[in-house]
């Protein structure tokens, strides 16, 4: 019966976190929002830490990131390369992350920091995959120029860069608070 | 030629960055040549107008903020033509790898990858993805439903507490759910074919 309800559990997680990239997702990208990727992640982040409270197994959140990732072909958007790779890599992330702290408090924060921190870092390797790594020269002067304008010294771009990707950790890290609050109040509400 | 897809997909990043001068518009033109002969309608790209401004906004947008301008026009310095060179080849190397992503969809169809997860471990993939896919239509009912009555019972404020508690009805309609799906998967309806 456990090994039923483990995989009930896997399926289910995944089949809310692969409605939200199928529909949510094509929804974000048609109206071309900022920080789409952020936005995706920060509902995707809460989904896998509270699918993992539930089957707190090795491998499951993989499983659930595979699942995921194939029902993603099926979006109105049809089979998009770039989710597609973004949503194992998130999964495979969060179950490296969970395995290693065994799925405690601190592995929920690592988790959501770094889930969210990789959006940014996601659509520059697509960019670099796809555009060829020419690009990052371009994307290199541009985050100097940005650096001037914020009236700072060019030599600290890369600081700049820094920066946003820490604030970025530190909102995922939120998100991780709040899925573990969540994910700890429904397994006391529900005690399976 | 269906096996060799993916192989030859992979290796246009890892060639196209290694390449340069004509060695990289003959490889880029071979790629181009051999993608539209296995899908004629990679070719598509070619009529939508926002290929076309993507390319120009490409091609020119660089070589035009970028320092070191020396190309003149009446007079004027424009544009830089070093980036100029390295944006064309960043747009011939997107055009290249656009056209593959279309072959490549063409040619792999969601069982394909299925099967590839099944190869590496996952033997029950597939069945998941099904039972999953099946089950969408009820999930949404679900949201939706929630989010009405949360409206009904006084509005639909976006508080951290009103949050909290659209998560937590909806994940506990999720767990009744996968509840009803142990049973099933308990009483044999999935678990040979998923051992």
């Amino acid at each position: 019966m456990q090994r039923s309800r483990e995989r009930a559990y896997i399926v289910v997680f995944a089949l809310v976190w692969g409605v939200w990239e199928m529909f949510g997702g094509a929804v974000v990208h048609a109206l071309n929002l900022p920080f789409k990727g952020v936005f995706m992640s920060l509902v995707a982040v809460p989904i896998i830490l509270t699918a993992r409270t539930f089957v707190p197994t090795r491998g499951s959140t993989l499983k659930i990131g595979v699942i995921v990732a194939i029902m993603k072909i099926f979006s109105p958007g049809g089979f998009v390369l770039s989710p597609f790779l973004a949503i194992l890599i998130e999964a495979t992330m969060a179950e490296v992350i969970l395995s290693l702290t065994r799925s405690t408090f601190p592995g929920y924060i690592l988790t959501g920091g770094f889930i969210v921190m990789w959006s940014p870092l996601h659509r520059l390797l697509i960019q670099g995959l796809i555009l060829s790594k020419r690009i990052y020269y371009f994307y290199l002067e541009l985050l100097k120029k940005l650096t001037g304008l914020l009236g700072l010294p060019e030599s600290q771009a890369l600081k700049v860069f820094l920066g946003y990707l820490v604030i970025l950790f530190i909102v995922g890290a939120l998100d991780g608070l709040f899925a573990y609050i969540v994910s700890r109040r429904l397994k006391e509400e529900v005690r399976i | 030629m269906k096996r060799l897809i993916w192989p030859i997909f992979i290796s246009i990043p890892v060639l196209l960055n290694t390449l340069s001068g004509v060695s990289f518009y003959a490889a880029s033109a071979l790629y181009l040549v051999i993608g539209f002969s296995l899908n004629r309608g990679s070719l598509n790209f070619f009529k939508k107008w926002r290929f076309w401004v993507f390319v120009l906004f490409i091609v020119s947008f660089y070589p035009l903020i970028m320092p070191g301008k020396d190309i003149r026009i009446f007079g004027f310095a424009l544009a830089s033509k070093k980036y100029l060179l390295e944006s064309l080849k960043i747009a011939i190397t997107g055009l290249v790898m656009f056209t593959w992503i279309f072959v490549l969809t063409s040619y792999t169809s969601p069982q394909d990858i299925a099967g590839f997860f099944a190869r590496l471990g996952m033997r029950d993939i597939g069945v998941y993805v099904t039972i999953a896919l099946n089950l969408v239509p009820i999930i949404v009912h679900s949201v939706e439903t929630t989010y009405l009555a949360m409206r009904l019972r006084g509005g639909f404020r976006w508080s951290i507490r009103r949050l909290t508690l659209f998560v937590i009805t909806v994940f506990r309609n999720v767990i009744l759910l996968a509840e009803n799906l142990t049973i099933a998967i308990a009483l044999e309806g999935f678990e040979k074919c998923c051992s």
